[in-house]
């Protein structure tokens, strides 16, 4: 369906997010995590670095 | 690289072999698990242990089994296929009904042969955040607003349980 507003459609691709499964969760939770080393690169240049992450050594 | 499911396997022998009697997912993999994903260091797993456990060293049964199963640890955490695990024991009546009542539910559907995860249900993460004032965190507001905003927190129990924990 396609969505009303901006706001509908982001409604509409949090609770397709809400939907999936548990294992593509956690896929998505480790690629986030990963990403999240990438942006504190980026903090870190900017000399504000948050408490480092360190990805899961793991697959889904 | 270790594999998740792994994780879960080896949560099931736990219970199986008697070293813990329940567990259950909590902190924000719980939350990202009945809600949307999010970057986390850990995995809270929340245990009851069975038979008595000393007091003030509750968790030497668990920690026993890792050692001599030859297990890494890495701080605080048990090194468990790739992920860092925190066990905790359930610390209150309450957190101790949460793991009890935990949402028991299969990993991945495309799998016949999947394991289970076992999720502390969203109106009790909640009512574990708000009943303990070091766990009263902007962050667990915000995951616990996630969960208030997915319409998963029976706001009925929750007044029950939280009135539970003043008596």
């Amino acid at each position: 369906m396609k969505p009303t507003s901006p706001f509908a459609g982001k409604a509409q691709w949090h609770a397709q997010q809400r939907q999936l499964p548990p294992r593509e969760k956690i896929r998505i939770l480790i690629e986030l995590q990963r990403r999240e080393v990438e942006n504190n690169g980026i903090r870190e240049s900017l000399g504000r670095p948050a408490v480092a992450m360190k990805p899961w050594d793991t697959q889904a | 690289m270790g594999q998740f499911r792994d994780v879960l396997l080896l949560l099931s022998r736990l219970k199986a072999e008697g070293v813990i009697h329940d567990y259950a997912i909590g902190g924000a993999v719980a939350v990202s698990l009945w809600t949307e994903p999010v970057a986390t260091q850990d995995l809270d797993v929340i245990v009851t242990i069975a038979g008595d456990a000393h007091p003030l060293d509750p968790l030497r049964p668990l920690l026993d089994w890792f050692d001599q199963h030859g297990q890494a640890f890495e701080g605080e955490h048990i090194l468990i296929a790739g992920v860092p695990v925190q066990f905790l024991v359930a610390w209150s009546p309450l957190v101790r009904e949460a793991v009890a009542t935990a949402a028991e539910t299969v990993y991945d559907p495309a799998d016949p042969q999947s394991p289970t995860i076992r999720l502390i249900r969203p109106t009790y993460l909640v009512a574990m955040w708000q009943a303990d004032q070091g766990a009263d965190t902007p962050r667990r507001r915000e995951r616990a607003a996630h969960l208030r905003e997915a319409g998963l927190v029976d706001e009925t129990l929750l007044t029950e349980l939280l009135s539970r924990t003043k008596t």
